[in-house]
């Protein structure tokens, strides 16, 4: 009897051991960890691209998981750092250099042409993956950003529809409009000054960009402080919406909540994923532009493999089937945007219909316009991204002045750059 | 009788050498799971830790030896650590007296026999059950949102309003009553407190022509002042690192406006979001110091206003 608390606790540290130790595929299946962040609409139809690469590929299960874009780098971040990332997962443009950097991406450059096919992608997005020799992943579709906007609001108001080549004097007018219009009950547009991605935009319509080929911020204090000094006059004349009603994003953007008749989004596919919110009142725009129009043709996001997978060979079958095969293009739709890969975006295109054909004519008309995208954001990138909302919010809250916040901003933004080249 | 003494004085002496006295070991074996625990979970973790924050690390790649640089940025060169200090040292000294008053407070109402005092005092330590829990902080995040409850009731009263959580001047105020809520762990070490008062010291103090506010001065505070400081060193050094509440309420930003930027958000978003663990490490020395120092400000304070029964002064 004796000897039993010695024998129990070793069974306890046993258990304990096995527990943290345990995972992995039985009876000589695979499972693969497939991460995606966005819609329940979005995450249905990946199910079901899903389930036709399952139905392919016997001996190969897929665990797909969705998050919200946010919480999706919070957990990504600590899986990345604690070695147990997903097999594959989504990849966005400000995340890319933070972990193709660190060398947690796996290089899918050495199997192009061997599980990995590149030959039918648009040579447009592939840009963004491609690093000197190395691939980090595939694009998943091309997007643009837009401007969904209320028509019915907008006519109501008397204000001028939006069209290509209008500028951003036009947008101040008409969405002073709305917003008189209704009273301030809608404004005519969101505040659009803590959000980096416009800010982007706004600088590539002066032919600058964020970053520099060599990762350095592509831009000055002063293109920062004009910056948020538009978005304050937008702000004080009414046109967009208050500080309050913007931080509130509990139950989605203001336009999403009806706070406003107009705002900016990174992705084309916003529409028809919200259809039902808006009843069919909107319809997409090009961004009001200053000397050009200043949008790029953009990956929608990358789907890469994590560097540390234990079964490449599958992680890489799962890349290739989810952009090149029609059975998963179908699966899709523009789900994601315009599909990257030529055959399969000919193919979809043929049969759309609503909210999508809206999409697809967006793209169509803009299409011509678009620029070859910027140099992929160096490491920190991410940090900025949430820094300048952060500084931006300041501003918005009339806690101070856009230039020297802009100036503040600044020094931050150079010190993490900084902080972050080897 | 006295073989009967000697017997039953002898018995335990027996047991005490016979059965545990001559294995120290089989003591540590039970012991193991908890020192392992110390060891591997605490003790490792704290001087790696404290190595780290010497360091540039950002997670992926091996971390390189930088001196003292961290935290001398800290102090001179990062306008959102200064706010991160001030919102957190805002929600101390608001939420810690406010609560513990609030504990005091209830806890006096309940000292007095009642027969429904069992089920209010189950009532008032239910909220504290519930601790910091994500789900309370969710439901808190949705009674202080745009059109939420508190919006409808301060238009009750003519104050129209976005949404406290939205507003710079409130969001802090939305964390400091969700603590304040809370009170019912330190209203029950209060109300044994105040079972422990000697009832004769107020009644010769009735018999003198103290009214209840003298009763409370020159009995009930002196007599609970070592209660009093006990649950105030407790709470002080709990609100320093409280996250959960802000990062639920805030999104994980710390907004609007960095005035829910608490150290803890801080820390993790400098370790998790920016990658830049070292600095996040010299950050949670500095919160240990500051708590420690805090801490011994307390207790140095207490010498002139805390009493011990029956202490000769």
């Amino acid at each position: 009897m004796k000897k039993t608390p010695v024998a129990a606790t070793a069974l306890a540290l046993t258990l304990l051991a096995t527990a943290c130790g345990g995972s992995g595929g039985s009876d000589g299946e695979t499972t693969l960890r497939f991460a995606i962040w966005g819609s329940e609409e979005r995450y249905e139809v990946v199910q079901a691209a899903v389930q036709a690469f399952m139905d392919d590929n016997p001996g190969i299960q897929v665990e797909t998981t969705i998050a919200e874009y946010d919480p999706y780098w919070q957990r990504m971040n600590t899986e990345m750092a604690g070695g147990n990332a997903p097999d594959v997962f989504l990849m966005s443009d400000r995340h890319l250099r933070e972990y193709a950097g660190r060398n947690v991406v796996m290089d899918l450059a050495p199997h192009v042409g061997e599980g990995v096919r590149t030959d039918d992608i648009i040579p447009q997005v592939m840009g963004l993956g491609t690093d000197g020799d190395h691939l980090w992943g595939l694009p998943m579709s091309q997007i643009t950003i837009t401007m969904p906007y209320n028509p019915q609001l907008w006519e109501d108001a008397g204000a001028e529809a939006p069209e290509l080549g209008w500028t951003w004097d036009d947008y101040l007018e008409a969405a002073q409009l709305v917003s008189e219009h209704t009273d301030e009950e809608v404004y005519g547009a969101s505040d659009f000054g803590g959000i980096e991605s416009w800010f982007k935009v706004y600088l590539s319509q002066q032919g600058k960009s964020l970053y520099t080929e060599d990762g350095e911020l592509g831009y000055t204090a002063d293109d920062v402080a004009e910056w948020w000094e538009m978005a304050t006059e937008f702000r004080e004349a009414g046109a967009t919406t208050p500080a309050e009603v913007t931080n509130d994003t509990t139950a989605g953007s203001p336009m999403f909540q009806r706070h406003s008749a107009s705002e900016f989004t990174p992705d084309s596919t916003f529409g028809p994923d919200h259809g039902e919110q808006f009843d069919g009142d909107f319809a997409l725009a090009p961004l009001p532009q200053g000397d050009s129009l200043g949008l790029y043709a953009e990956p929608a996001m990358l789907i890469s493999a994590s560097a540390r997978t234990s079964h490449e060979e599958e992680s890489l079958a799962l890349i290739d089937y989810v952009v090149n095969e029609p059975a998963a293009a179908e699966a899709l739709g523009m789900a994601f945007g315009l599909p990257a890969n030529q055959t399969n975006r000919e193919h979809i295109s043929a049969d759309l219909e609503g909210a999508w054909q809206q999409v697809y004519e967006y793209e169509e008309l803009v299409g011509p316009e678009l620029k070859e995208g910027p140099p992929a954001p160096p490491q920190g990138a991410s940090a900025l991204f949430d820094l300048f909302t952060a500084y931006y919010e300041d501003v918005m809250f009339d806690r101070a002045d856009p230039e020297e916040q802009a100036r503040a901003f600044y020094a931050e933004a150079e010190q993490v750059i900084a902080d972050n080249q080897d | 009788m006295t073989t009967a003494l000697t017997r039953s004085a002898a018995r335990p002496r027996r047991r005490r050498n016979g059965t545990y006295g001559d294995h120290p070991a089989t003591g540590y074996l039970f012991l193991s799971p908890w020192i392992l625990g110390a060891l591997l979970m605490f003790l490792g973790p704290m001087l790696a830790s404290l190595y780290l924050s010497f360091t540039d690390y950002d997670l992926f790649s091996s971390p390189t030896w930088i001196g003292l640089e961290n935290y001398e940025r800290m102090l001179t060169d990062d306008p959102r650590f200064g706010n991160s200090v001030w919102a957190t040292l805002k929600f101390v000294v608001f939420g810690v007296p406010i609560q513990l008053a609030a504990a005091l407070g209830v806890a006096l109402l309940l000292n007095r026999a009642s027969r429904m005092s069992g089920f209010y005092r189950s009532a008032f330590y239910a909220p504290s059950l519930l601790g910091g829990s994500v789900a309370l902080a969710l439901v808190w995040r949705s009674l202080f949102t745009a059109d939420g409850p508190a919006d409808q009731l301060s238009e009750l009263f003519g104050v129209p309003s976005r949404g406290w959580v939205n507003d710079p001047q409130l969001a802090l105020a939305v964390l400091v009553l969700l603590i304040v809520w809370q009170f019912g762990a330190p209203m029950v070490i209060f109300l044994a407190g105040l079972k422990q008062i000697p009832q004769e010291l107020y009644d010769a103090a009735s018999v003198d022509g103290a009214n209840a506010w003298q009763r409370f001065r020159a009995i009930t505070v002196p007599m609970l002042s070592p209660v009093i400081f006990f649950n105030l060193v407790l709470n002080t050094i709990n609100a320093f690192q409280v996250f959960n509440a802000a990062f639920i309420v805030s999104g994980g930003t710390g907004g609007p406006s960095d005035t829910t930027l608490f150290y803890t958000l801080y820390l993790w978003r400098k370790g998790f979001v920016e990658f830049n663990m070292g600095y996040a490490s010299a950050m949670a020395w500095v919160l240990l110091l500051g708590i420690a120092l805090v801490t011994g400000l307390i207790f140095r304070s207490a010498r002139s206003w805390v009493h011990y029964a029956g202490e000769k002064r």
